[in-house]
């Protein structure tokens, strides 16, 4: 959107140019003068009492600042940062004063320290804290020199917790005497943040101060010091200080501690041990603790080699339920290398125990690559369990590999192989997740047999999925299904598909995104695009399939900022009529039905459906629909229902797009 | 620790063959009480931050079967009142059977996060207060889920990755473009190469935020700006300056966002990252727009791919045989044949997620890292930020991946953290 520059503005950015230009050739002193005068000239209007005319002033010396600090422009950053600091005096307007320091504290080196540390004793609480936010982020060690000289004066809680603070921003191994000594402040606050910063400057010196306060903790700072604790542990095991990082972590896993502190501890000596750490690990994951074996599994899964997998398959040979699917799981995460271990295994082990648990996992890792040596064990095992171990495998995998019409191939295939209830259920429940018209065959054909309520659930599933491009054969099985129910639940289903699929229109025609320059938000909501002009120039019309397979009816339009989009559809009823249009929309709604606009609302809200219900009146026949569907910002959505005046589903009525 | 019993080898293989058989497919009204797991099952949610993202979700838990909302937490009254009679609503028969305490309303999200009966806290407050929160909601063993753009710095971003790693914490980046079939299939083509070598990317984004300069307004009743500010620097209150109306407000606020950059870049970078299989890592060059030779926001990977920001519908992948162009319920490629022949065994098979919310309480079960785990959503915002650094400084930067450091200018570096307004720190 074109802004409308004030002259103030064009003069300000003009100078600010001609200024840049002359910078090559002037001295240090010169330029420093120059930039005096220009910042002075931009004081007033940086302190404007009317805040928006604030912006052009501001935005120029931003920019300066931004040019000055460009690699290569070390006099001119330097020049510019001194004259900044010759305009931060009471003399000058706060706003102005503000702004300044807050543009010196990504720029300021040791030209500003001294001005800056001038500063962190002024009348105004607000420059005090945006002047030691420059110290902070200064790189200067004189800066942290004055903070650690103002922690040394500071005569309030607050102030010493910001010093501390920015010390601790600063990673200031200089500040570690006296932040340890106020780990032992009376203010539970000033102790905290002095044990939090110790943690963050983990230097030998800090390291050696939160060991000692893990021999005697306050019971108000436990967390804190856990946390500090932890951190030194991670900075010794990135030193190679593994036994002393253990030795912190020992202390912190004590059956005392919190559980989110024993896991943290837990993890430390994991890491900091390594393989050495294997038969504490193993041990917990056999325990009873049910959070303490994931976080052993997790801490296994770190620990990378061959060895490691050989003995997380022979444990799980002897292991209980939940570790075996622990174990298992961990086994997928261990790479192709892993995988393909355990699948020689399979094969291969004389080991009875470590067979059945190479079986198992390969049935229940995660790679595609595992499908032939699963089918070869389901087909040719002579161990009855392994090869329904295996062919559920299979199927699993089946479910993900591959288009609709190959899953099915696939899992036609697996029926042929299934030789217990159980195992054929399984794969009527994959096949529900097949969005084809043969699936749903096939499904229709299991309904009336010993596999109805799977076959059933299955079918009203594949239903929904196919509802948006084949809603005729969708609406068939709903009917057949209808009559094929054998409990209130499976009734319900089918009442609430058939409401899914007969009042909301699930076949729509979609065109744009639609947007006009300078128009936001809702904006367009009021210009008119081509799709709502009676002969306009429509560039495309695409189908829009169906984005939410649990409910039909509601589609998702994609991402967009503001702009619009416009779905039609065809209504074909059997009579002249009056009707309920219920619409959902995020997020504004413009609808006309035969060319007239029935239904407007220009509102910013999240979409779900039925929100807003309007009469109209079907004629008999062929009736066109269309809708626009304006977009803010985040999601855009849309549902539209039919249903009779009363709310209720209609007959004799269809939908075409095309 | 004590070793429970063995059991024999032939029990442990049914039963956990037993495992393999439940149905992905169960559906809610098969399930029994219409589908809510026993309020002991359930697990129990604090929201901190209940605005128009953080109010959808709230509508969407209230709703879900597996979850209990415990507490809300905002720092205005009138909303985290609102919430919370909702939320006693919804649950007033558990609250008849003894199962249910109700719904707490809080200002500080400290104290919600001091309960011990919360298991998981969503938070969706703005972006400049996403890595304090979200650090002490694992500091006190909550597993999270965070809106994204994850952080409002770079800085921040890995610090929060080293908390959450730290305390074992589940963590989902509410990234969910992820959970999204079209964006996982567009990726696995791209990365299986199937439009050939991958040559360009292009993402269609937003703009950076911006210094806002609005009049001062009273503070309204109930509503405690000073904390709504938190970390940020001072600034009066102003109705537009905190509102989270998409597109404007705190988003287009460079103290609380890094704009539509940060905002869909974590959508759309996300997935481009996802795409060119750069996650944990990031590209080498990042040049601005300049009005001469270079006409959008370029970023330069070290394997040669050049990604833009510029005109797509969503993000569209070329490469030398094809395109494929994927955006939220729209999916196309070119030619068609690429995406027609189903994915094989030898291809690139990603995380599969079953949906966003879903798929982080899975993990909050089975301890698992979910599909936009915190490293995730870390290196993604990492390429916004970027994105943003170079445009505000109006210069190319280079940036080492494998470090995390921005080379050779240290005013930019000074700009991948800033500095708390006290006493906040994270």
């Amino acid at each position: 959107m074109m802004r409308k520059c004030t002259l103030l503005g064009l003069l300000t950015l003009a100078a600010t140019a001609c200024l840049l230009n002359t910078t090559a050739a002037a001295p240090a002193s010169d330029l420093e003068k120059q930039y005096i005068d220009k910042i002075t000239e931009w004081i007033p209007g940086m302190s404007d009492p009317d805040i928006p005319k604030r912006k052009d002033p501001q935005q120029a010396l931003e920019k300066l600042c931004h040019e000055a600090g460009a690699p290569g422009k070390a006099a001119e950053r330097e020049a510019l940062c001194r004259a900044m600091m010759t305009k931060v005096g009471p003399d000058v307007p706060k706003p102005a004063r503000i702004w300044i320091l807050r543009k010196v504290e990504p720029l300021g080196r040791d030209e500003v320290v001294a001005r800056l540390t001038e500063l962190l004793r002024d009348e105004d609480a607000d420059i005090r804290e945006t002047a030691r936010r420059a110290l902070v982020n200064n790189p200067s060690p004189q800066a942290g020199a004055s903070l650690r000289a103002e922690l040394a004066r500071a005569d309030t809680s607050k102030w010493q917790i910001a010093m501390i603070n920015g010390l601790a921003f600063r990673r200031d191994g200089q500040a570690v005497d006296a932040i340890a000594k106020l780990t032992s402040s009376p203010d539970d606050a000033v102790a905290t943040a002095a044990v939090c910063a110790l943690g963050d400057i983990r230097t030998p010196e800090a390291i050696k101060a939160v060991t000692a306060l893990l021999e005697k903790p306050r019971p108000t700072l436990h967390a804190s010091i856990a946390e500090a604790a932890m951190k030194c542990g991670e900075e010794l095991i990135a030193k190679g200080s593994a036994d002393q990082a253990a030795a912190i972590y020992e202390r912190l896993y004590d059956k005392s501690r919190p559980e989110s502190i024993r896991i943290a501890g837990f993890q430390g000596i994991a890491a900091a041990r390594g393989t050495k750490a294997l038969p504490m690990l193993f041990d917990v994951l056999n325990g009873d603790d049910a959070r303490m074996r994931m976080v052993a599994a997790r801490s296994i899964q770190e620990i990378p080699g061959d060895e490691v997998t050989r003995k997380l398959l022979a444990a799980l040979g002897n292991a209980q339920p939940e570790t075996a699917e622990l174990i298992i799981d961990v086994l997928g995460q261990r790479g192709p290398e892993a995988r393909q271990a355990v699948a020689r295994l399979a094969r291969e082990a004389k080991e009875p125990a470590v067979k059945d648990a190479a079986v198992l996992a390969l049935a229940q890792l995660g790679d595609a690559s595992a499908m032939d040596a699963l089918l070869l064990i389901a087909k040719s095992s002579e161990n009855a369990t392994h090869r329904s171990v295996a062919l559920r495998g299979y199927v699993r995998l089946a479910r993900e590999q591959g288009g609709p019409e190959e899953r099915l191939q696939t899992l036609t295939t697996a029926m042929s192989l299934a030789n217990n209830a159980d195992d054929k259920k399984l794969i009527v429940s994959a096949i529900g997740d097949i969005p084809s018209v043969k699936a749903l065959d096939e499904l229709m054909s299991l309904v009336d047999g010993d596999l109805h309520a799977e076959a059933f659930a299955a079918a009203v599933s594949v239903s929904k999925r196919i509802a948006g491009r084949n809603h005729a054969a969708a609406l068939d099985a709903v009917d057949k299904l209808s009559r094929l129910t054998k409990t209130d639940s499976e009734k319900n289903a089918i009442d609430a598909l058939r409401d899914a699929l007969t009042s909301y229109c699930t076949s729509w025609m979609v065109s744009g995104p639609y947007k006009q320059k300078g128009k936001e938000g809702l904006e367009t909501f009021d210009v008119v695009f081509p799709p709502e002009e009676p002969q306009g120039n429509v560039k495309e019309w695409k189908p829009l399939n169906v984005t939410n397979p649990d409910h039909p009816g509601h589609f998702d339009l994609g991402k967009g900022n503001n702009c619009c989009a416009y779905v039609r559809t065809t209504v074909i009823s059997e009579s002249e009529r009056e009707v309920q249009m219920a619409f959902g929309s995020d997020d504004a709604i413009k609808v006309w039905l035969n060319g007239q606009l029935i239904h407007a609302n220009k509102v910013n809200r999240p979409c779900a459906c039925d929100q807003d219900k309007v009469k109209a009146t079907l004629k008999k026949g062929e009736n066109t629909l269309l809708i626009k569907v304006v977009q803010g910002g985040g999601d855009w959505a849309f549902c539209c229902a039919i249903r009779d005046p009363d709310g209720k589903p209609l007959t004799g009525i269809s939908y075409k797009a095309e | 620790m004590t070793q429970r019993a063995r059991v024999s080898r032939r029990t442990l293989l049914k039963r956990a063959a037993g495992a393999l058989a439940v149905p992905y497919f169960v559906p809610a009204w098969a399930l029994g009480r219409g589908g809510w797991l026993p309020p002991s099952e359930r697990i129990t949610v604090g929201f901190i931050g209940i605005g128009n993202m953080g109010g959808g979700h709230f509508d969407g838990f209230l709703e879900d079967k597996q979850l209990q909302v415990l507490a809300a937490c905002d720092v205005r009254r009138d909303v985290r009142e609102r919430r919370k009679e909702q939320a006693d609503k919804k649950y007033a028969a558990d609250r008849q059977a003894g199962d249910y305490k109700g719904c707490a309303a809080y200002n500080n999200f400290e104290d919600l996060l001091a309960r011990d009966d919360i298991d998981a806290v969503l938070i969706a407050v703005p972006d400049h207060w996403h890595a304090i929160i979200a650090c002490a909601a694992a500091r006190a063993g909550k597993d999270i889920y965070c809106e994204k753009p994850l952080t409002l710095t770079i800085k921040e971003a890995w610090d929060l990755v080293d908390t959450v790693r730290r305390y074992g914490r589940v963590f989902q980046t509410g990234s969910q473009q992820r959970s999204d079939r079209e964006f996982r299939l567009a990726c696995e083509l791209v990365r299986s190469g199937r439009i050939g070598k991958l040559q360009t990317v292009t993402v269609n984004i937003g703009e950076p935020s911006q210094e806002a300069y609005l009049p001062e307004q009273p503070v309204p009743e109930g509503f405690d700006w000073d904390r709504w500010l938190g970390p940020a620097p001072w600034q009066p209150y102003n109705a537009e300056r905190c509102s989270g109306n998409y597109g404007g407000g705190w988003r287009k606020i460079r103290d609380y966002s890094g704009g539509m950059t940060t905002d869909w870049g974590a959508h759309h970078y996300d997935i481009a990252q996802w795409g060119m299989g750069m996650d944990g890592s990031g590209p080498v060059e990042i040049i601005p727009p300049n009005g001469k030779d270079v006409e959008h926001m370029t970023f330069k990977y070290a394997n040669g791919v050049i990604m833009q920001r510029a005109q797509a519908n969503g993000v569209l992948f070329s490469g030398t045989e094809g395109d494929i162009e994927v955006n939220r319920g729209y999916f196309q490629a070119e030619p068609k044949s690429i995406a027609e022949e189903p994915l094989g065994p030898n291809d690139v098979h990603l995380y599969k997620s079953p949906g966003h919310r879903q798929d982080w309480i899975n993990c909050i079960r089975s301890r698992k890292r979910p599909i936009c785990d915190v490293a995730i959503g870390a290196s993604s915002v990492t390429v916004c930020h970027l994105s943003n650094i170079a445009y505000w400084l109006g210069r190319p930067i280079k940036w080492d991946p494998e470090k995390r450091e921005i080379i050779g200018d240290s005013e930019a570096s000074r700009w991948m953290d800033r500095p708390k307004r006290a006493p906040w720190r994270l």
